[in-house]
């Protein structure tokens, strides 16, 4: 009896171990940091590219997100500059030599559709899919805006040079430094833009496509606006992954524009697929139950804030006019003081990006709430 | 002379396979009409020879080809591709299926075979269809070759029975298939490889070829549950599946209120064309709005019908369609024959059963 006994605890203790061992994603991904990007092997075959370079420049760029099945490849998201899509490009080329035969935008920012035509001049067959609104909100960029671009470094040249902003006012100190010590690097990013050639979606759709990689199956939805009026999500149901977009985005999301009335709701859909892990727009991959958590707290974000407006604006105005009183009201509000906690902690810094967002999403919300 | 008589009777036995049969049918063979510039439909000259064929439109663009609905058979495929050679070096980049009747699929494997990458694209319902249905059929269309003796007989009997004026004909129209198209049919149906659309969507997808832009729209229930409507916007083209067919519409649709609502959103798109499932090309909207009449004037009739309490059967004797039967068949016995065993017996069917359901809801 005793004998047995003993081994039973060690054989319980090495079965909680390997249950450990299973739970702890760490054994099961790999994350490697190099200078131009962080790379995190999501499952077999599927990669996150989160890119640093391009942020350093001052050319923030969205993550990327790279499929391999057994016949094709299907890349989200084609960065922000033609040579962060080049740099994906090598990396997947390292991985496989399979054909990538879709690129797919989660949304029309360019910070996740400027590569689109690296992708498709090294790739002349390429399915660009995005939803209709994408590809009509692509369009917006043509054909001037990349020519101011282009030409920013000069502009900035020729401010230093008057010592005068764009709008005619002086030059503090501060901006005059920040300037010149971004002059290198908007340079850079002049230089890409001469060469960045806008390439729009060649299939699109509006509610729901389906196709398969070889053995990997893939659901590219639109579960509703949030962020735009063309989010769509990229699912894999077998792996259980999603890869979000700017629909979420960690450790905080982006609130400018946006429709966050619907995006609450848009969120709660993508929390009912079943999911393990959820690639943001930006930031860490979210594995787990640190997945499900953060999106609740953004919908949580969302919905609160929203309603205070809502609240505020029928209370105080009864005009488009009343913006700086419904905002200085809802900043009171318990819920989102609760929110800045749950979001910040303690910490500072993120208190203080806190703040400087949450006026953002409720001048949508304030929007919004007037029909705007 | 023994011998030279022999050697030509060998001869013709080497002629015909072993089935009894001339290897070269015109079954498949396809006729080729230019609708506007780069936009060509594939039609089989006699829309109404037995195992019907879809209609295929052929979409040129600037770097690539739209093919929308692949063929019936591998040999009509292989001809269709053959006359796409004829019209351009573009290959064929996308194939529709608008919905999963064989006839306007089971030539998929070959645009998989002669196009590497081709992407099939199709509702989720229709591919699932294509997968179970579509099998099935061709499994039974296989095993029912065997029983075409005893089946062609009794219904030549049946034929010669009733009696009706214009039945020899209807009989000679049979007798084409019973002696000759149902071996060539069997044949590519023992070939055929069923393949499945590659890459559904749900509601509308748009394709950017060059300068064209080609809408996939499911506009509801038409023919079957994972109809799609292909449109092209400049063009203004709509391919419609067989929710329209000519010139006798299809009346096995399951949902017919469902098929007069769809007939409606499609009577609503900007075209000057419409490419039917069969049948010619209309040049307007005189047709489909001729369908649209038929499929309303049996609603009403079958609502009478159900409102006296009358049963199928008498509501079957009590719908007059003569006036549409004219209109549709021109006095020709094949075409009467058709549109009452194609459209007439199983519209009134679907829609007394669907007006009933609805009846018992209430």
């Amino acid at each position: 009896m005793k004998p047995l006994f003993v081994e039973k605890r060690i054989l319980f203790a090495i079965i909680a171990l390997l249950l450990l061992m299973l739970n702890s994603t760490a054994v099961f991904t790999q994350v490697v940091e190099t200078d131009e990007h962080i790379l995190t092997k999501v499952a077999e075959g599927i990669y996150a590219i989160r890119h640093r370079r391009a942020a350093r420049i001052g050319a923030l760029s969205g993550n990327t997100t790279v499929i391999i099945g057994e016949r094709d490849v299907l890349v989200v998201d084609s960065g922000s500059l033609p040579s962060v899509a080049r740099s994906d490009i090598a990396l997947i080329k390292q991985w496989t030599n399979k054909p990538v035969r879709y690129l797919v935008n989660t949304h029309w920012h360019g910070d996740h559709t400027w590569g689109n035509g690296t992708y498709l001049d090294t790739i002349p067959g390429l399915t660009i899919i995005a939803h209709t609104e994408t590809a009509r909100l692509i369009q917006g960029y043509l054909p001037n805006f990349l020519q101011l671009n282009a030409t920013g470094a000069e502009l900035r040249k020729r401010i230093l040079e008057t010592g005068k902003d764009y709008d005619g006012t002086p030059l503090t100190e501060e901006m005059r430094t920040q300037i010149r010590e971004d002059m290198p690097n908007a340079e850079l990013r002049a230089a890409e833009f001469k060469s960045l050639v806008i390439q729009l979606p060649n299939l699109t759709f509006d509610r729901e496509l389906n196709l398969n990689l070889g053995n990997r199956e893939v659901q590219i939805k639109h579960l509703g606006r949030g962020n735009t009026s063309g989010d769509i999500i990229v699912y894999l149901p077998k792996e259980k992954i999603v890869v979000a977009g700017d629909l979420l985005v960690y450790p905080f999301p982006f609130l400018i524009g946006g429709f966050p009335s619907e995006w609450s709701r848009t969120l709660q859909r993508m929390s009912d697929l079943e999911s393990q892990t959820i690639v943001p727009g930006h930031g860490a991959v979210l594995f787990g139950n640190e997945g499900k958590n953060y999106l609740n707290l953004v919908k949580d974000l969302l919905e609160m804030v929203t309603a205070a407006v809502r609240k505020e604006t029928f209370k105080i105005g009864n005009g488009p006019n009343h913006l700086d009183a419904v905002m200085e009201a809802v900043k009171k509000y318990p819920d989102v003081v609760n929110l800045r906690q749950r979001f910040a902690g303690d910490d500072p810094d993120r208190r203080a990006n806190f703040d400087r967002s949450l006026p953002g999403l409720i001048k949508s919300a304030y929007r919004e709430a007037w029909g705007n | 002379m023994k011998i030279r008589a022999m050697m030509l009777l060998l001869l013709l036995m080497l002629a015909t396979d072993f089935y009894g049969q001339s290897k070269s049918s015109d079954l498949y063979s396809v006729k080729i009409r230019k609708v506007k510039e780069n936009v060509y439909v594939a039609y089989r000259p006699e829309p109404l020879r037995y195992f019907v064929e879809g209609n295929v439109t052929i979409i040129i663009n600037e770097r690539d080809v739209v093919v929308v609905d692949a063929g019936g058979a591998p040999q009509a495929a292989q001809n269709i591709i053959a006359e796409i050679r004829k019209l351009t070096r573009n290959p064929v980049r996308y194939v529709i299926n608008t919905h999963d009747h064989v006839d306007h699929t089971l030539g998929n494997q070959e645009y998989v075979k002669a196009f590497p990458g081709v992407e099939i694209i199709s509702h989720p319902q229709t591919r699932q269809d294509l997968d179970s249905d579509g099998r099935s059929y061709v499994a039974n269309t296989i095993k029912d070759f065997e029983t075409r003796k005893e089946r062609s007989e009794a219904l030549f009997k049946r034929l010669r029975e009733e009696g009706k004026p214009g039945n020899d004909k209807v009989i000679a129209y049979w007798e084409r298939y019973a002696n000759e198209d149902i071996y060539t049919r069997t044949e590519e149906y023992r070939k055929a490889i069923i393949t499945l659309p590659t890459l559904t969507f749900e509601n509308k997808m748009t394709l950017y070829c060059g300068s064209r832009t080609i809408e996939l729209l499911s506009l509801g229930h038409g023919d079957t549950a994972g109809d799609v409507v292909v449109y092209l916007p400049n063009d203004k083209v709509v391919c419609t599946g067989d929710m329209v067919t000519e010139p006798i519409p299809y009346g096995f649709s399951v949902k017919p209120l469902e098929w007069l609502v769809t007939l409606g959103k499609l009577s609503e798109l900007d075209f000057a064309y419409l490419i039917p499932g069969h049948g010619e090309v209309q040049q307007s909207k005189a047709y489909l709005q001729k369908v649209m009449r038929l499929l309303q004037t049996v609603q009403i009739e079958v609502k009478v019908a159900i409102a006296e309490g009358l049963d199928l059967e008498a509501t079957r004797k009590k719908v007059d369609l003569s006036r549409f039967i004219v209109e549709f068949s021109h006095n020709d016995p094949v075409k009467e024959y058709r549109f009452r065993g194609w459209f007439l017996n199983p519209n009134v069917e679907e829609t007394f059963k669907s007006l009933k359901g609805q009846a018992g809801q209430q």
